[in-house]
């Protein structure tokens, strides 16, 4: 079952900069689906039209049939986003944070358990500007979880947080597929897609160079890792770019 | 409706629990208020009675109304003065006649004793008129303070609530909600109506506790709701137009348009006392025309009916623009 559908994506900023060139992939439910690529890739803007937040110039996109930008009031039920270093109300508690974005899903009998689930019970009363970096992201995502989402798109979830702290939240992204949400992630940690991400998907400068499986893309070019893979397929596509 | 309460509720909770918040939305108009009520001549005015001497022999009269110690003597002015709670005397050579506010009619037969001393004539004749004017220049100081609070924090409000919320991305998860775009603008208009109302609170209680209690009425909240409205507009504006990769250069943009629109108004002096031509600009500006509103529903001035229905009908338009401005999405 495919949970989101993009074909021929096109998205021109104001100004000319053309963000997504003709980018088709499919995400197929609960998954785990990473967009990866350099900064200015086009990797926010994807997320941003998926989530209804932008428009594309041109493309279609369905997100669990339903299709953007037609039906956006009735996709942005259905999804979740954590953009890139959100921060949430910083002065309220992590209780009043979440149970915020309940009211806006109407999922307020949801806050308690997703605050047990995410291990903040301890925190709830504790404002959020107080809480390290790692638990602000926990946080951030309980808020995208209260909403009961069939699908979570997080943008570099783990950027800023030390090893520790990013493990943690490895452990988060895993039990949201585990419970059947599909997950789009876009990261710059290749270890973090490698260990994540059922398929991931490459975006050069606004062109999508390679969907496919870690394993495949590490086979493709016959080495160990992910970021190895990606540092040669970078090379590949820079040389095709120059030629 | 459901949505906007609880998000109106969020942005106050968030923004109230600061310190700096409360700084200036209860601190700081207490303190503007005071300053210019007091501190320029309020407090004098307060101990003793501002007269203004016009005309005929009126260096002699002032040193006479200066020898009693109860009054702060001017030399010139005209009626208007009356307006901002001092006395006129206008002195001819038949005789004088004495402009008061119904709050100094007790001295007026120590300002006849004193020009008459001063003229030393015989069969000079008096006359008093009693102005309509019964609001003394502190309160005329403290609703100013009001209007001036309700422009800033309309402005600010906006420009400050929103690019802090935009750094902090919750403008962008928040476009990714169902929350409607109106929705999110009417519960930041909301958020500033409610501040507009502390810093009014505020200002009316520090009024009491000089002796100087403004009159709250159904105009007063209604004229607060829609003045926030126009200045929660012109911040939307200024939000709406400032590059987002910049988006700060909104409170620099606010700053650089409200503080000649404060202090070049009505808000702290009356304007007659700027020289031509800038008192066309102080007299006519946005912030003055609904100072002379807001003075007009709590202390009685009669202003312009067309300069009230422009407030409802610019706060109104300025609500729309607003909402059309602080879309959540592109």
């Amino acid at each position: 079952m495919i949970a989101i559908e993009a074909r021929n994506l096109r998205k021109v900023y104001k100004g000319g900069v053309e963000a997504l060139k003709d980018v088709t992939f499919d995400v197929e439910r609960g998954e785990i689906f990473s967009f990866l690529g350099p900064n200015g890739a086009g990797k926010t803007t994807t997320v941003r039209i998926l989530t209804c937040v932008t428009k594309p110039t041109s493309g279609t996109v369905t997100v669990e049939g339903l299709r953007v930008p037609e039906q956006c009031e009735d996709v942005r039920k259905i999804v979740s986003s954590v953009p890139q270093e959100f921060s949430g109300f910083s002065d309220l508690s992590v209780y009043d944070n979440v149970a915020y974005f309940a009211s806006l899903y109407g999922t307020e009998s949801k806050v308690d358990d997703v605050i047990d689930s995410l291990g903040l019970t301890q925190y709830r009363d504790v404002k959020f500007k107080k809480l390290s970096g790692g638990y602000k992201r926990r946080v951030a995502i309980a808020s995208a979880l209260v909403a009961n989402p069939k699908v979570v798109f997080l943008d570099e979830p783990t950027i800023g947080l030390d090893p520790k702290a990013r493990r943690s939240l490895w452990q988060v992204i895993k039990s949201l597929k585990d419970g059947g949400i599909t997950v789009f992630l876009t990261t710059h940690y290749l270890d973090e897609a490698e260990k994540l991400s059922d398929r991931v998907a490459v975006l050069y400068q606004g062109r999508l160079v390679r969907t496919t499986t870690p394993d495949r893309l590490k086979e493709e070019f016959s080495k160990e890792t992910l970021e190895e893979a990606y540092l040669r397929l970078m090379e590949e596509v820079e040389d095709e770019e120059g030629s | 409706m459901r949505r906007v309460v609880r998000t109106s509720i969020a942005i106050i909770k968030d923004n109230l629990n600061s310190p700096i918040a409360v700084f200036f939305v209860l601190l700081f108009p207490v303190m503007l208020a005071l300053t210019f009520a007091l501190g320029f001549g309020g407090l004098a005015s307060s101990l003793t009675v501002p007269v203004y001497v016009s005309g005929h022999e009126a260096n002699e009269v002032v040193q006479a109304l200066n020898a009693t110690g109860l009054f702060t003597v001017h030399l010139g002015g005209n009626t208007s003065v009356v307006k901002f709670g001092a006395v006129f005397v206008n002195v001819t050579e038949g005789g004088a006649t004495i402009y008061y506010p119904p709050y100094a009619e007790k001295y007026v037969s120590v300002v006849e004793y004193s020009v008459a001393n001063a003229l030393s004539k015989a069969n000079y004749s008096f006359s008093t008129v009693r102005l309509s004017s019964p609001y003394s220049y502190q309160a005329y100081v403290l609703t100013g303070t009001i209007g001036a609070m309700v422009m800033s924090n309309g402005v600010f409000g906006v420009t400050g609530v929103a690019a802090t919320y935009y750094r902090d991305k919750l403008i962008e998860r928040l476009a990714a909600s169902p929350l409607k775009d109106y929705e999110w603008a009417l519960s930041l208009m909301i958020y500033e109506v409610v501040i507009s109302f502390a810093s009014a609170i505020a200002i009316g209680l520090a009024g009491l506790a000089i002796g100087v209690p403004l009159r709250a009425s159904l105009g007063l909240v209604a004229f607060v709701v829609l003045g926030t409205f126009v200045f929660a507009g012109l911040g939307a504006v200024i939000y709406g137009l400032t590059p987002k990769d910049r988006v700060f250069l909104a409170n620099t943009v606010a700053t650089v348009v409200t503080f000649p629109l404060m202090f070049a108004s009505n808000s702290f002096y009356p304007s007659y006392v700027v020289p031509m031509p800038f008192r066309l600009f102080v007299e006519y500006q946005p912030l003055s025309l609904f100072n002379d509103v807001l003075r007009s529903v709590t202390l009685g001035v009669p202003t312009s009916p067309y300069v009230a229905m422009g407030l409802v009908i610019g706060g109104l338009a300025m609500l729309g623009i607003g909402i059309n401005m602080l879309k959540l999405r592109e």
